[in-house]
């Protein structure tokens, strides 16, 4: 046994035992493996640092909509301050990159916005010099999130893991709640105000950037100069852009666009299929390679295609706060929990949710009637949730819920488009997962309906394409017997009408040429 | 044609000969697809040249002997599904001979044939072979080891290991790719610490390069020469097979050559090892020393791919070609029967000539069809004799344990068997699987009409503002003649997702209103007989727990409703969930799951509705578990009127039905903490499973649960684990005292978007596991699971963190994978096997350590209180310490708390902070405590004198004599006192 060497000059004291004993332990444990280093457990750091001195160091980059809306939000904050750098539309480089990093068994909208980042930031090291220390100081990342049910709420979870795997661990992702109002994380130091600042220049923005490509989609198809209507849009983002950037006149640079696009020769009496799609959000509003350029490639062959605006998924946005209030509001106890209205008042939210609603669609009408985009009807979502609901019960959410049993029965009912395209990511839990079980149903029910369900993966494009094809080549022959229908009953004023701003409205038909011929 | 060029009548349908086509295949097609592209596997002949020198693997020349030698040796055999080897090696472990042929469908035939080749390389040299020992490993091994009575039967997992670790030395990482399957084996100290490997996906291995060289007309062996020919490469995405495929149509569409496509396969390889199966972003983190075995290593293509994807994210890597890439598990099978055959000191195995003359039956018919369970399997009995008259029988094709017996008396000793199994190691995910649609819980009465009932009820002004007042009404029953209408009611009910957790609640709920017991119907557990007889109904393709439905719905409308007639089929559509877990953004179910029931309706009433043709009434409301009170409102819209229930009758059976909940949860964490405490006692593991409720159905975790518990380690689920606080304080105590989460259930350090009830769940199990040492974790997922994607990274970074042995199932679908699990469980039982050694080793050095010290303290007392006797005042003391003897010592303690620490010892105190008494050898701290002269007034203890016997107040007297010799200081300021 261990004797310890103890000074001769005094007896033991209880400290000298202690000190003796616990160095005899700490000798022991290591002898015997037990050395009992404190277990640091991991955590997700999650930084959010960003305060109002490093705003004018620091670039916001965001992304995610549109190419004319990522433009056009990149110029609105810059208008309200910030610096910021707009990503591209992410390619199948993104999606390498993001398979890489994130977390297997993804949807690839995932993949492909996470992969984007992670590209982006890569590009700043490699190519531009940038040290990784200096990228994540100066840059943040801003884009929505959501409380789910869908995995869109933990997007914010896959940009921390791929930039923590790819190296940037640190880098700041910052969200504002799509259903979080119109102040969120507001404070004194705060470097990125979630304020109605900020929000009214992203609505702003947004809806420009709808009305753009509404009406872009719209005189595109019949342009007889090639690459003039995009040649147009190019100069209209470019004056949106600098109006919003400067704060000047927004209807005044609209009333300019209008001029602009006024002067594109078209020729609508062509009938050409109308294909609306829809779908999950991000695969059916990206314009790159995560829906295989799904919009460009149907103009291509010879279709007009009928984009969602993203308005309309604010709108639905309000309409699940309306409803699911109205539902609880006459209990006669309150829930805490979820959309419980304990502590809340019923009434004053139902009356800002109102409001917000028809602000918006308020604010839409006006910039639709300055651009000249005409007989532009957002959604109605109370129609669409009440035709909807037998077949897809509205209290499920995630990604469209309803809406797309809704809008597949009104594109039929209300003779809105030859075809219905329904673009998901694959395995998109609430599309692919549940709303095509019940597009099952809806098709069989209505039988003259042209449906096509499509699952990207990044992959397999020419997969896709060809049923595409196929299922397009139905609605060419329904959209040439309606315009040979429709020309029978022609008034002969076709010609008169015929140029990019006029837009028919003419009920019972869908196709453009057919309304045109058909109209008073 | 360029679109520019213009067309007149004139040019229409005249040949313009060859010449722009060839420019374009030269030229035009390379810079049209170079945007695109990726580099080539190689950039010149010197790379490729260079390369092959390092890395083309050798010829291989067996050993020679001199004729009339005797060579003794052990054989290693790995009968694999594709291919069997088998190798000979020396006594000190060096390969003589191997031997490869392609598997030709029996594994006894396949053996007698390999080792009759390698006795051929032998007797060749006019030598003889003694074989010392046999080991087996691969899909055969389990009937070679009761064929052959093999003295080692591995995993290949280990066995590819040790073959790699033979040959080089400090390995981080072994990547096997085969055939038909990709092993990533981590290695730490020689062992293997961590595995990956692929599952029923042929996504990277080598079938995979084979399939789509052969499309081109390419033999396998032709691969490389021909995909290093290409000049760049089309990206393929990682991914499985048939996305790889779709792939290479597009390219090829695209215009993309032979050996560019087959340069993109070989390059997306790597990416479907370490991204796809691997799922390992980071790899610089698994080390440096990477070594590359299984047959597809002889591909060069594909091993310049795997070594620049290495090097190009661990620039300082070493990588290695396993010099017998296809053989390593045959190696390693050898190397551990000449390691069990040194340690046992003889073989076991019946000897190669024995072995080769072994004449063997297989038999499928009639007679062998299993009847002891109403699957039915059709078995295979391979029986073998040897020359010597040894028999022996092995029984294959069987889907449960009950296939592993012939007689009804065996089949008894069996369930005996079972029965100590379960109890010794309970499987509580099981027991829960079946507690949950138990009618467990008496529901109490309605009350009697006109009882009163009291309660808060908010009301709200036009304004929208809220009072809460209390009211009182009267309780209003339903008629006599609707409770008896009610009683004739029969509900059918799935078994499946979400109702795994809340089936307590419906059928207390239906219970309470009067509906009976035995009309509360659910449908039987998933079998593969259900999905095959009603999986037929699908329109689309989500994960098998949601596909399944259409199976229990058709067994319900089809067998249950058949049996006696059902009036409602309730599936509904449950969009939150209840959680343990605090602090969450929401709490929802995942969408698929809560929208099913949609699906089923659109299903079953698309061309016919097959609710109506079997006069039942398909019931699929939307409920929301976290809202008590919209919950009643939505069942009393629901079944008001079918019951004929009053919305009172409604509110007071929801609110049954949570209590019914409330039991189920107590019940299982009451076995939970039976089980975890006996855990610790014996510094045993046990299994926790992190899955979905429905992952409790034997039909979708595939039996995989069994066959641990069958390995003697005892099973949890997550609902078992006890969720007291001052239980779990244990395991979070420093997280809480640091501030990272408010609450021992609280994810907020881990995962902030923690809105899906099941995952968030999985992840605070994960903590819990990472944090107790007694648990090791099975994380089971289905194919295409969105709401446990973003879980892989988070449970894999919580559990990595404290090494904690974990396996997962992440792509678990409607086909059991029944050789890929076997070879998962065998890998992780040796973990586990390995993790069990660590426990109790640890706790024999805690005792050890523990002995120790205490021993040291007595020996320093001892020479302690020798020192004293020398010294001069030792009387003064003996003095003090008799007066304490005779006294009854009163010690006045001031008015507040106070704790003793046994512990002492492992905390410092100051002097100032304690006073200290050592009583038979502990040491007991009163913090906080000053000195004896500050506590008159305050709370009095008395000491035992009995205690005090052994009490050595020698520390106490020295502290109060330099204290009250200290005639300057201020309370609590004095340093020289420490007052």
């Amino acid at each position: 046994m261990h004797t310890a060497q103890l000074p001769n000059l005094r007896s033991l004291t209880h400290a000298d035992i202690e000190k003796e004993l616990r160095e005899f332990e700490a000798k022991e444990r290591a002898r015997l493996g037990l050395d009992s280093k404190p277990v640091e457990h991991w955590r997700d750091t999650n930084p959010q640092d960003f305060v109002k001195a490093d705003r004018s160091s620091t670039t916001l980059l965001c992304g995610g909509l549109t190419r004319a809306q990522d433009m056009l939000i990149g110029a609105a904050l810059r208008g309200v301050g910030y610096r910021v750098q707009p990503l591209e539309v992410p390619d199948n480089d993104a999606l390498r990159i993001g398979k890489e990093f994130g977390n297997r068994g993804q949807c690839n909208p995932t993949y492909f916005t996470v992969g984007n980042l992670v590209k982006h930031l890569i590009h700043l090291r490699d190519e531009q010099g940038m040290s990784t220390e200096q990228i994540i100081r100066s840059h943040v990342f801003v884009t929505a999130g959501a409380c789910g049910p869908c995995r869109f709420g933990t997007y914010a979870t896959e940009y921390r893991k791929a930039l923590r795997d790819a190296g940037f661990d640190g880098f700041r992702v910052l969200l504002f709640q799509q259903k979080g109002g119109l102040k969120q994380a507001t404070g004194e130091n705060n470097g990125l105000e979630f304020n109605p600042k900020f929000f009214f220049a992203l609505i702003k923005a947004v809806m420009a950037g709808d009305v753009l490509n509404a009406i872009g989609y719209r005189i595109r198809p019949y342009e007889i100069e090639p690459g003039s209507t995009n040649r147009v849009l190019e100069d209209c983002k470019r004056t949106l852009a600098e109006a919003l950037q400067h704060r000047r006149n927004i209807p005044l640079a609209l009333w300019r666009c209008r001029r602009l696009l006024k002067s594109i020769p078209v020729n609508r009496l062509q009938a050409k299929p109308k294909v609306s799609i829809i779908g999950e959000f991000w695969a059916m509003t990206t314009e790159g390679d995560g829906n295989y350029k799904l919009q460009q490639f149907l103009e291509s062959e010879g279709a007009e295609v009928d984009v969602q605006v993203v308005t309309a998924w604010l709108l639905y946005m309000l309409w699940q706060g309306m409803w699911d209030t109205k539902q609880r509001m006459t209990l006669p106890q309150d829930d805490e929990a979820n959309g419980g209205l304990d502590g809340k008042n019923p009434r004053r939210k139902l009356l800002t949710l109102w409001s917000a609603d028809k602000a918006m669609r308020g604010l839409f009408g006006f910039y639709a009637r300055l651009i000249g985009l005409r007989h532009y009807k957002l959604p109605d979502m109370d129609e669409i949730a009440t035709i909807s609901h037998q077949h897809y019960d509205v209290a499920l959410r995630g990604g469209e819920g309803h809406m797309e049993v809704g809008k597949l029965i009104q594109s039929v009912t209300h003779k809105k488009a030859h075809m219905v395209i329904s673009v998901k990511p694959f395995g998109c839990m609430p599309s692919s997962g549940v709303s095509d079980g019940v597009q099952s149903l809806i098709t069989t029910k209505y039988p003259a309906a042209i449906f096509s369900a499509i699952e990207t993966t990044g992959d397999g494009a020419a997969n896709v394409k060809s049923r595409i094809q196929m299922d397009l080549f139905k609605a060419k022959q329904v959209a040439q017997v309606e315009f040979e229908a429709a020309k029978a009953t022609s008034r002969g004023n076709a010609e008169k009408h015929n140029h990019a701003l006029v837009y028919p409205h003419t009920h019972g038909f869908a196709g453009t040429a057919a309304r045109l011929v058909a109209q008073p | 044609m360029p679109p520019s060029t213009a067309c007149t009548s004139q040019s229409i349908g005249v040949y313009r000969g060859l010449a722009d086509l060839e420019t374009f295949i030269l030229h035009g097609r390379a810079a049209r697809l170079g945007a695109s592209a990726g580099p080539p596997l190689v950039r010149d002949a010197d790379e490729l040249a260079a390369f092959a020198e390092k890395y083309r693997i050798p010829p291989f020349k067996a050993a020679t002997f001199a004729p009339g030698s005797n060579v003794r040796g052990y054989i290693g055999l790995d009968g694999g599904s594709t291919s069997s080897k088998a190798v000979l090696i020396d006594e000190n472990g060096d390969i003589l001979c191997k031997q490869y042929m392609l598997s030709k469908g029996n594994p006894i035939a396949d053996t007698k044939e390999l080792l009759t080749l390698l006795k051929n390389d032998i007797a060749q040299q006019g030598c003889t072979l003694d074989v010392l020992g046999f080991g087996a490993t691969g899909y055969a091994a389990d009937v070679l080891e009761e064929s052959l009575a093999a003295d080692a039967n591995i995993v290949e997992t280990v066995a590819h290991g040790m073959a790699s670790t033979r040959f080089f030395d400090k390995v981080d990482v072994i990547c096997d790719i085969g055939g038909q399957d990709i092993k990533v084996l981590f290695v730490t100290h020689g062992q293997i610490s961590s595995f990956r490997l692929s599952n029923q996906c042929s996504a990277g291995n080598g079938m995979l390069l084979q399939a789509m060289a052969a499309q081109f007309g390419v033999s396998v062996k032709d691969y490389a020469d021909v995909a290093f020919g290409a000049k760049l490469s089309p990206k393929f995405s990682y991914g499985c097979a048939v996305f790889l495929d779709t792939d290479r149509v597009t390219f090829q569409k695209e215009g993309f050559s032979r050996e560019e496509l087959l340069a993109g396969l070989a390059l997306v390889l790597p990416k479907n090892v370490w991204q796809y199966v691997a799922q390992v972003p980071r790899m610089a983190a698994l080390g440096r020393t990477f070594v590359l075995q299984g047959g597809t290593q002889y591909n060069l293509a594909a091993v310049k791919a795997q070594h620049d994807y290495i090097l190009e994210r661990v620039p300082d890597a070493v990588i290695h070609v396993h010099p017998h890439p296809g053989e390593a598990g045959a190696l390693g099978a050898a190397l551990e029967a000449r390691r069990v055959v040194l340690q046992r000191g003889k073989s076991t195995f019946i000897g190669l000539d024995a072995a080769i003359d072994l004449s063997f039956t297989s038999r499928n018919d009639a007679d062998t069809v299993c009847h002891f369970c109403p699957n039915h399997c059709k078995r295979t009995f391979i029986d073998t004799k040897a020359a010597s008259g040894r028999t022996s029988r092995y029984i294959s094709g069987f889907s449960c344990e009950n296939g592993t017996v012939e007689s009804k008396e065996k089949l008894k000793e069996l369930a005996q068997r079972r029965k100590q199994l379960k109890a010794k190691y309970p499987n509580l995910v099981d027991y829960e699987s079946k507690l949950a649609f138990q009618s467990f819980y008496k529901p109490a009465p309605l009350p009697e009409a006109g009882a009163p009932l009291t309660r808060e009820e908010t009301r709200r002004n036009w304004l929208g503002t809220a009072k809460k007042v209390s009211v009182t009404r009267r309780m209003q029953r339903s008629s006599a003649e609707d409770h008896a209408f009610r009683q004739t009611i029969r509900i059918g009910i799935p078994r499946v997702l979400n109702l795994y957790s809340t089936a307590p609640l419906w059928r207390v709920f239906f219970e309470t209103l009067g509906i009976p017991s035995a009309n509360i119907v659910f449908s039987d557990a998933t079998t593969p007989e259900m999905w095959s007889e009603g999986g037929k109904y699908g329109s689309i393709d989500p994960c098998f727990p949601s596909k399944v439905t259409q199976a229990h719905i058709h067994h319900l409308l089809h067998h249950k409703s058949r049996e006696k007639q059902l009036n409602y089929l309730f599936f509904p559509c449950i969009t939150h969930l209840p959680t343990f877990v605090s602090g969450v953004m929401d709490s929802t179910s995942c969408p698929i799951v809560a929208g099913a029931p949609k699906v089923i309706r659109a299903a079953f009433t698309k061309e016919v509705d097959f609710f109506a043709r079997a006069g039942v009434e398909y019931v699929d409301a939307a409920v929301t578990l976290t809202e008590p009170n919209y919950l009643v409102k939505q069942l009393f819209e629901a079944w008001g009127e079918k019951l004929r229930v009053t919305h009172d009758e409604c509110e007071f059976a929801v609110n049954q039905g949570f209590e019914a909940l409330k039991r189920f949860d107590a019940e299982m964490q009451r076995k939970g903490s039976e089980v975890l405490a006996q855990l610790e006692d014996e510094n045993r593991p046990g299994l926790l499973l992190l899955g979905r409720p429905y992952h409790n159905d034997p039909g979708l975790n595939h039996g995989v649960l069994d066959e641990f518990q069958a390995l003697g380690y005892p099973v949890l689920s997550i609902r078992s684990i006890p969720k007291e606080p001052e239980w779990l304080e244990r395991f979070f105590a420093d997280d809480l005292r640091r501030g990272m989460v408010d609450s021992p259930l609280s994810t907020s350090d881990v995962w902030p978007e923690n809105y899906s009830a099941n995952s968030v769940q999985k992840v605070w199990a994960a903590k819990l596991a990472a944090r107790h040492p007694n648990l090791v974790v099975l994380d089971l997922s289905s194919f295409k699971c969105g709401h446990d994607a973003p879980t892989y990274g988070l449970i894999d970074h919580i559990l990595s963190a404290t090494a904690t042995p974990a396996m997962n199932l992440h792509d678990i679908d409607a086909n059991k994978p029944g050789g890929s699990i076997l070879i998962r469980v065998k890998t992780y039982a040796h973990t586990l096997k390995l993790h069990e050694e660590k426990l109790k080793q640890a706790a024999a050095n805690r005792s050890e350590l523990e002995q120790r010290v205490a021993e040291k303290r007595r020996e320093l007392l001892a020479l302690q209180r020798e020192q004293l006797a020398r010294e001069a005042d030792i009387q003064l003391m003996n003095e003090a310490y008799q007066a304490y003897l005779e006294a009854d010592i009163t010690v006045e303690l001031p008015d507040r708390d106070f704790t003793f620490d046994a512990m002492g010892d492992t905390q410092p105190h100051s002097a100032r902070e304690t006073a200290l008494a050592l009583v038979n050898g502990h040491r007991f701290v009163i913090e906080e405590q000053t000195d004896l002269q500050q506590i008159q007034g305050g709370q009095q203890i008395t000491l035992n004198p009995n205690l005090l016997a052994s009490l050595n107040l020698l520390e106490i007297g020295l502290k109060k004599t330099q204290q009250t010799s200290c005639s300057s200081c201020t309370p609590h300021s004095c340093p020289t006192c420490a007052h």
